[in-house]
């Protein structure tokens, strides 16, 4: 887990407010207000994050209060605590993980018969065969939902090997 | 240990406070407030107030300073604010505007 971070965000620091860059940022202390990032997220496990995040990739290992969304991989690590929904192509909630919130990996109907195969098979060794896409696919059904908490947490169950 | 650092691709609008020394290669506005030492480095613009241990100005910055030890403008450095700390250096070549008051006693 290389880390070319060239912001850092040291543990006793508090950044408030607006911030925005096209760089990896690691995150040790805290941020509150919003975080626009053309890279990556680093939320250290004893991080806090009180902001909406728009990142190309999110990695959590502490807190985060907001709404996320990553244009790449939003990953929840087992010390993870998240409370907000998540949107991006690819969602990795790890065992221990505790989430509340939605989980948006896109459209399943838009990219029907391409997009399914492919999506869930690389970068995910821990449970190849239960592919994240699968609760929003049983609720399906029911017009077009998006996923309830409640599925959110079916999905962090699925992950258990 | 380690210090805050904001990259040179960073914008921060808002306030920055902390315990570590902070690192300024980006943008920062609004207000920072540290127990620690300041680094504005020639790649960085602060329009900020601060507050700070001490201040190393080899940037832009437009704001006020209160420093508890120092505040040094580097050759490269700009500044434009009132500056309140017991003792300041400005290096030949540095541009400042603004008061300066060294007699602080806290």
């Amino acid at each position: 887990m290389a880390s070319k971070a060239a912001t850092v965000i040291a543990a006793g620091t508090v950044v408030a407010g607006r911030i925005e860059g096209a760089e990896d940022v690691d995150l040790f202390g805290r941020i509150q207000g919003s975080l626009t990032l053309k890279g990556a997220l680093k939320i250290d496990e004893k991080a806090r994050v009180d902001a909406e995040v728009q990142v190309t990739r999110l990695e959590v290992r502490g807190i985060l209060v907001g709404n996320a969304t990553a244009t790449d991989s939003i990953e929840l690590f087992g010390s993870a605590r998240v409370v907000g929904d998540l949107v991006a192509p690819r969602i990795v909630v790890r065992e221990g993980a505790r989430f509340r919130g939605l989980i948006d990996m896109g459209d399943p109907e838009d990219e029907d018969e391409s997009a399914p195969p492919a999506r869930p098979a690389p970068r995910r060794p821990a449970a190849p065969s239960r592919p994240a896409p699968r609760p929003a696919a049983t609720t399906r059904p029911a017009a077009r939902p998006r996923p309830a908490p409640a599925d959110a947490e079916d999905d962090a169950d699925a992950e258990e090997p | 240990m380690a210090s805050t650092v904001i990259g040179s691709s960073m914008t921060v609008d808002g306030e920055i406070s902390g315990a570590e020394s902070l690192v300024v290669q980006g943008q920062v506005k609004g207000r920072i407030g540290i127990s620690e030492n300041l680094y504005v480095e020639n790649s960085a613009t602060v329009e900020a107030d601060i507050e700070a241990a001490s201040v190393e100005v080899g940037g832009e910055v437009t704001g006020n300073v209160t420093a508890s030890t120092r505040v040094e403008i580097k050759a490269e450095g700009r500044m434009v604010g009132d500056v309140r700390s017991p003792r300041i250096l400005i290096a030949d070549g540095a541009l400042f505007k603004g008061s300066i008051d060294m007699d602080v006693e806290r």
